[in-house]
């Protein structure tokens, strides 16, 4: 039985992974190009999984579908949070466009909450159970693993072998020298803005079956993200895959054999660790 | 000079007689509102202004002070004044090892996200910790401040009046306590450093010693602060601990001008008044109030107040020259 309480624990951590994989990714990608801090980013996870709810319950519409059109409802609000809120700030200090990205936040979270004052479900987009020798796996977490490695994976394609991913993986090194190759710089903000925004909405609409969909779960959601990034090194993408995955695993196994109650703060705790003894990040060589 | 003077007098005077003017309960709450959150935002920009730091984590220390205050007086009968004591001293402490940890290998970004880990840290502690807290259910009744005089009727600080006199009073205190450590070498020291550390060290400011010292400060005038807001409110819960109180006092020193005396004050003045008359709103009000927070980021990155200074220059001193 013990075995199985583990295997259990590990494919519910390794599912939350996924998403908080995507979600950080989004993070660390505005980080490495602009150079920003984007407190934001919490809140367009939470914009995209509230819309997926409406969608699929006001138009009773396809999960799947419902999840394209809240990704690109995540991507506008991307691409105009950018505009309004980063981009005039660009040149003052980094501090400048944490506390603006902190307003956009804080105006998103409040009218969200006028929108959707309680807490919603949805039902899962593939409905039954596999049982793997005692381990249940549900349709919604198969889903969610199976989508978010694509999105995963088509991101790490579209960085490497895109000539635009890679554009935006230039910026990210060394962005004067990319402007000197002819790279439209503010054009890569906006796209980074927009590609991070749709990969936040994506890791909050795959959490929806999950997880239960309330407003305050982006705030949540960011500081696990804030965590990850920082643990990888800002703005390394790679690392951010490995330790996003290992952070789901190990909250849920400390969650199960350590202490429930503080499962949130656990990734906390590694996180000001990590910081102190590494300030550039872990995964991240000198 | 002897306008410059006068003018912090003159403010005194009409500090002490504005609960006359405005009367009635809900103006003078109001006021007392305002005093309380004023010390709050000058214990944060000590690290926002003279420090050139962001704490995301300033609420812990609010909120460690009102729990300490209110569980001493309420649980152990502690007197008031020395439950006050205790919560700056507490803040004060938890300030000092906090800053010491996250001061000695991070600026900038990075401080401002290891601040914000500790202090959801304690917004934990405060919201499991349920034998101690009463976690979410928060705790209520906590006791008045109390003057025993001998022979005479104790003075009880229970009215908005009299509570304001007790917050207008640690908010002068606070005022002239950053004052004076400004002239010294102390502040001058958190300064130089704000401006160049490099520069600041090389010629013997030890960088790590003034930042935390300052940082201290800034934790404990949060405690006061906090103390003295579960004193006058009466029913603390961990909110207090959590990012909406941080975004409060974040919004008090950028709106009304970080690095200044008046700016402080006057933010919490616009904090505390605005939302008030925008009550006919009452859903949209944070809503409008984070609309305000990033115009003024954006357009006014030095605050109200350096701004009214600027306009009454160009008014009226322009003309003499």
């Amino acid at each position: 039985m013990e075995w199985m309480v583990f295997g259990q624990q590990m494919w519910n951590g390794l599912t939350n992974g996924v998403a908080y994989v995507i979600f950080a990714l989004g993070l660390t990608l505005i980080f490495g190009v602009l150079k920003v801090t984007n407190i934001a980013h919490g809140e367009f996870f939470m914009l995209g999984a509230m819309a997926l709810v409406s969608l699929q319950e006001l138009l009773g519409m396809n999960f799947f579908l419902a999840l394209i059109l809240s990704t690109l409802f995540a991507a506008v609000l991307g691409f105009i949070s950018n505009r309004i809120a980063v981009r005039p700030l660009l040149a003052a200090s980094p501090l400048s466009t944490l506390l603006s990205t902190l307003a956009v936040s804080y105006i998103l979270l409040n009218a969200s909450i006028i929108i959707w004052p309680f807490p919603k479900t949805v039902k899962p987009p593939l409905s039954g159970t596999l049982n793997l020798g005692g381990i249940r796996i549900t349709g919604a977490s198969l889903v969610t693993f199976g989508l978010g490695g694509l999105v995963i994976a088509g991101l790490y394609f579209f960085l490497t072998r895109v000539r635009m991913g890679k554009e935006i993986d230039a910026t990210s090194q060394n962005m004067v020298g990319a402007s000197l190759t002819g790279i439209n710089v503010k054009r890569i903000y906006d796209l980074t803005f927009v590609i991070a925004g749709a990969l936040a909405a994506i890791g909050g609409g795959l959490v929806v079956p999950l997880w239960q969909a309330n407003t305050t779960m982006g705030q949540y959601v960011l500081l696990k993200g804030f965590a990850i990034v920082v643990v990888a090194g800002m703005g390394n993408v790679l690392g951010c895959l490995w330790v996003g995955l290992l952070a789901g695993i190990a909250e849920a196994l400390f969650g199960q054999y350590v202490a429930m109650y503080w499962k949130e703060g656990f990734l906390f705790g590694v996180m000001i660790i990590s910081l102190l003894l590494k300030p550039e990040g872990l995964f991240t060589r000198r | 000079m002897v306008r410059k003077r006068l003018a912090p007098i003159a403010l005194l005077v009409v500090a002490i007689l504005l609960p006359f003017i405005l009367s009635g309960d809900y103006f003078r709450h109001l006021l007392v509102m305002t005093c309380i959150f004023a010390v709050l935002a000058l214990g944060l920009d000590i690290t926002m202004g003279y420090m050139g730091q962001i704490s995301l984590g300033h609420a812990a220390f609010f909120g460690i002070g009102a729990y300490t205050s209110a569980l001493l007086s309420l649980r152990l009968g502690v007197s008031v004044w020395l439950s006050w004591m205790a919560a700056i001293v507490l803040a004060g402490i938890l300030g000092f090892f906090i800053g010491y940890i996250s001061l000695s290998r991070t600026r900038g970004v990075p401080f401002a996200i290891v601040t914000f880990g500790f202090g959801l840290a304690l917004w934990l502690l405060c919201s499991n910790w349920y034998d101690l807290t009463r976690g979410f259910s928060g705790i209520s009744r906590i006791p008045h401040p109390v003057i025993a005089i001998p022979w005479l009727t104790p003075i009880e600080f229970k009215s908005p009046f009299s509570y304001y006199y007790l917050v207008l009073a640690s908010l002068v205190l606070t005022i002239y306590l950053i004052r004076r450590l400004l002239q010294c070498r102390f502040g001058r020291a958190v300064i130089a450093l704000r401006e160049n550390e490099g520069l600041a060290s090389s010629v013997g400011v030890d960088a790590l010693w003034y930042y935390v010292l300052a940082f201290t400060l800034s934790a404990a005038l949060a405690g006061l602060s906090g103390a003295a807001f579960a004193h006058f409110v009466r029913f603390i819960t961990p909110n207090l601990l959590g990012m909406e109180y941080v975004f409060m006092m974040l919004i008090m020193v950028i709106v009304g001008g970080k690095g200044t005396i008046v700016g402080p004050v006057l933010g919490a003045a616009i904090f505390v008044l605005v939302p008030e008359w925008l009550r006919i709103v009452e859903q949209l009000r944070p809503v409008l109030l984070g609309i305000f927070f990033l115009l003024c980021i954006i357009f006014l990155p030095g605050g109200v107040y350096p701004g009214l200074v600027a306009l009454w220059n160009r008014a009226f001193l322009s003309q003499k020259l």
